[in-house]
Formats: structure tokens, sequence, C-alpha cells
């Protein structure tokens, strides 16, 4: 008889506040690094403001209260990318002192230590996909790594005419998604080691969204599509498997037809009103993974001032090693779903959203959650 | 110009959509229904900024929000930084304006009468609002204190849709 996973539960603890400049709110996970020390007790936080390539930092000692705001340090990153303009992509964490980053526009990874001074910079191997163009992009969603790998979206250089024409777009079906480097190879850091499967697929065209991913405690990728509930995970060797995990509130988006994609209004107004599947998240203190999923706010395409993404409600599932749902909890709008970090101490999510009427531009605020056991059934 | 992601679609497809045609002229308000766009964007003028359309001749007021392609508003904010418009323009954009320079800002108070819906960081009522305009962004035209045109624009035809605007004669 298979064992019934155990239930779990989130419960809010504590908050955390960190003093910020007032521009900077890191609405993508390609923004946010954090990092653990267990050997000093110190836990590090990363937040890339990438509209002036500036990496800001901060730490706390692990497992103690700090009831003050947290200060942020700048560090100019302007240097890394020969003073390149165009935002910096993404940002990775391998250890506190150990950062990578990727510069999309020039094909270019970085490796770091946390005061900015570059380890060592190269270019994957190019090109990828044989004649095509390529650029390296995540999605914005951070650059994953494990060990000494660094696991990175890429596409195609036209990217921007997907929307052009069909036969642009069934090209653009066949590329793959991503991408693993090895950090310590760096006479061939390229995509040799890894690649993943199609970026779009003809089951999952109409998702607008780009795949959500995240890596295993093995090295498996996992990814998923907008608003379909499978799981899908890739491995290193090549391996394959689905697991459907879908939320207790799911609902079947409708599809939208391939001609709206060139307009703005309806695409709004689709990703308003459809549910969606939003960041799959591993939490590697608790074996667990989350996921948020965006219920999709029906009625929206009707009204004449449209809602903000902020009014969407939203919940966390909680899942097992295995993938299994062990828990979901219906999150109130003021929790950001784009803000969600586990950490040693719990689950950091963020609570203060620049849609808000209360936002408080000076800081950022999240709340602490821990896991507990639940009563009853998860679902 | 580079697309960072592919939430990206949302960028990617408006930045791509081909040169809109000008709608047909609004119709006046429907009693009893819900606000059409006319009607939306009027009462969106007095709720917002306190102000009426303007009732003497012709106004046009150039809507860029900041949802949509944030690229192609930045070009369009600059452009129109870089005119003196006539009295008769009214630039209403949101938060995108806080990504300006001083200066930029500065320049663009000096060349355009501008409302400003910023009052929160992200996702004013400008943002939200369902005007009839496909890439978000576009001109109303009023004559008398009543809408008569909506004309859309994005980054390939809104430097044409600018030259129809009235320049300060100076």
């Amino acid at each position: 008889m298979a064992c019934q996973p155990q239930t779990v539960t989130l419960v809010a603890t504590d908050t955390l506040r960190i003093r910020k400049p007032t521009d900077l709110y890191p609405k993508n996970s390609c923004a946010v690094g954090y990092s653990h020390d267990s050997l000093r007790g110190q836990e590090h936080f990363y937040f890339l403001d990438r509209t002036t390539n500036t990496l800001l930092h901060t730490q706390r000692p692990a497992g103690k209260p700090h009831p003050a705001p947290l200060e942020l340090q700048r560090i100019n990153l302007q240097h890394l990318f020969n003073q390149s303009p165009a935002p910096i992509e993404a940002m990775g964490v391998f250890s506190p002192d150990s950062l990578i980053f990727v510069a999309g526009d020039a094909h270019n990874l970085c490796l770091t230590n946390a005061r900015g001074v570059i380890r060592q910079q190269w270019q994957p191997r190019s090109p990828i996909y044989g004649r095509e163009e390529y650029f390296i992009d995540t999605a914005l969603q951070p650059i994953y790594t494990h060990g000494s790998l660094a696991y990175l979206h890429c596409g195609p250089d036209d990217l921007g005419m997907i929307t052009a024409d069909t036969a642009t777009f069934h090209r653009f079906l066949r590329y793959k998604t991503g991408f693993v480097v090895n950090v310590r190879d760096t006479n061939r850091a390229n995509n040799n080691t890894g690649q993943f499967p199609a970026f779009l697929s003809a089951k999952h065209n109409f998702g607008v969204m780009a795949p959500q991913s995240c890596v295993a405690p093995n090295g498996d990728y996992l990814f998923t599509y907008g608003p379909f509930s499978e799981i899908y995970r890739c491995s290193l060797a090549g391996e394959r498997q689905v697991v459907d995990a879908p939320s207790r509130h799911h609902r079947p988006a409708r599809e939208l037809p391939f001609a709206l994609w060139k307009e703005y209004q309806p695409l709004l107004q689709y990703r308003l009103s459809e549910p969606e599947y939003g960041p799959i998240i591993h939490d590697p203190y608790r074996h667990r993974y989350l996921r948020v999923y965006r219920h999709g706010m029906p009625t929206a395409a009707n009204q004449a001032v449209r809602p903000s993404y902020a009014d969407m409600p939203w919940s966390l599932m909680i899942l097992d090693e295995k993938l299994r749902v062990v828990g979901e909890i219906d999150m109130a709008p003021i929790f950001d779903p784009r803000l969600v970090l586990p950490t040693q101490r719990g689950v950091l999510i963020g609570n203060q959203r620049p849609e808000n009427p209360s936002y408080d531009p000076h800081y950022l605020s999240f709340q602490l959650f821990t896991y507990r056991a639940a009563q009853g059934p998860s679902s | 110009m580079r697309f960072l992601s592919l939430i990206a679609c949302l960028l990617v497809a408006g930045c791509n959509s081909p040169a809109p045609t000008t709608p047909p002229a609004a119709a006046a308000p429907a009693t009893g229904q819900a606000p059409n766009s006319a009607q939306l964007f009027s009462d969106y003028l007095r709720t917002t900024f306190r102000q009426s359309l303007s009732a003497k001749g012709e106004h046009w007021y150039v809507v860029i929000p900041a949802a949509g392609c944030q690229g192609c508003a930045h070009a369009e904010l600059h452009q129109l930084a870089t005119t003196p418009w006539a009295a008769n323009v009214t630039l209403v954009s949101s938060g995108l304006l806080r990504d300006l320079t001083a200066a930029e800002r500065a320049q663009l108070r000096q060349r355009a009468h501008l409302l400003a819906d910023t009052s929160r960081r992200a996702d004013n009522t400008l943002d939200r609002l369902n005007l009839p305009f496909a890439s978000l962004t576009g001109v109303v035209r009023t004559q008398n204190g009543r809408v008569v045109e909506f004309i859309p624009f994005d980054k390939n035809s809104y430097q044409t849709v600018f030259e129809k605007l009235p320049r300060s004669p100076r």
C-alpha cells in the first residue's frame, strides 16, 4: 500500500524589512538571490537592480530575531560587461561569495565574488542552434545553481518576431529552452553539459508565459507551462518524466488565438482573466517544492477599468520530493507571488507590493512562514 | 531592441504589432449602460485630475500608460519631450515618468501640458483603463468637450500620429 504524504501548511511568524532605494522593487526572481552561510551563521540577501546594473547586498545573523530594518550595500556591476547599458539579465548565487550574472545581449556570463570583483568571464560556445543566432534569456527567472553547474534559459535572437508570422512561430517551437554550463570548466563552458526540451510545444502554445522552472536536488530540471498542471522533469542524461500536480482551484484556461498575440489589450485581459501556474521553487532546507497558482479573474475582461494583477487571488502549493501536492494555502492579495524565497529560517513572501496604495517605497518587506503539519487532508 | 523575457510575449507582441488603423469616432455615451470609451475617458479625467474635457475647440490628449511595451513608450515620451506642442495638446502618462531623468521630466513639462497619474507606484488607473487602443497607447481627440476620435499608435506609427498634433507657434 502506498504511503500517504503528510499534509503540510504554512504559518506566519516573523517579518523582515530591508531599507532600499525608492525605485527598487524586484518584480521577478531573476533579481533576487539568497545564500545561507552555515559556517558563520549568516543569511545573505542579494537584489539586482536591473535599471542601474547594481547589486544590493545585505546579511543578517541566522536564527536570531532582527527587528531593525537591514541596510543594503550597493555594488556597481557596470564593469562586468564592458559598461554595456543593457540590463543584466539575471543573477544566480553559488555561495555567499560566489555569484553569477548573465548579459543577454552580449551572450556573456560573469562569475564574481560578493563585491562584484570578476573571477571569470566567458562566452558559451556558439552557435548553440547550428547557424541560428541566439541569446541567453532567463525568462525573468534566476540562474539556477547546482554544485558547479549553472542552468540558463536561452532563445533565438529574433524572439521579438515570434508574433510576426506563423512560420516564425512554428520555427520557434523547435528551439531548446535552456542549457547548462559548468563554471569550473572555464575552457568549454558551453552547452555540452546539458540541454532541455523545446521552449514551446504545439500543446502549450497558448501559454503566453515562458515556462517556469527550477532545479531538483539531484540536478534534474523541472519546468511547467502557463495554465497546465503538469510538471516536466528532465534529467541531464535526457530522461523525461511528467507528473500532474494540479491546484485544488485548477480550472482549464481558454485558448488564446494566435492572431491576438499581436495586441496588448487581449493579452492583458487574457492574463488577468485566465488561471496560470506561476513560479515553481525548490526549498532546499525542507526538501519541498513550492508552486504558485494564480486563479485568474474571469470578469476582468469586461471591466472599464481593469483590476490590478495585485488584486488577483492566488494560492501557494506545497509539493513533496515526489512532486505530490501535500498542501495549498490561499494567500491574501497583499502577498506578492513573484517574491517567494525559501530561506534557512522558513519561506519569505513579499507582503508590500507597489500596486498597493499603502506601499512604502523605502522598504522591502517580507513575511516569514514556517511549515507545520496540517490536521486534515490538503484538499 | 532586445526583449528580455517571455513574460515577454506581452512585450514582444506589442513591439511587433503592425500600425493600427484609426477606429470610428466614439459614439455618445449610452445611458444606463457601462460607460463607453468616450465616457470612460471623460470620467477618468474628472475623477483623477478634477478636469473636464476641454470645452473650447479642438484638444488632443496623448495617452501613454505604463502598461504595454515599455521600450516603445519611452521612445514616445522622448519624442514628445523634443518638440514644443501647442497649448491644446495634453500628455496623460503614469509611472513611466519616473524612469525619465529630472531634466527630461522638466523638458517634457515645458513642451507639453502634462497630467501625471502617479499616485501609486504601479498599476495606476491609467494603466488599467480599457480604452480602444490595441497597444494601449493613443491619442484622444476632442472637440468642444466631446470625444470625436480615438487614434491608436504603437512603436511603428507614433511618429506619424505625432505629426498630426498641433505645435507651438514659438
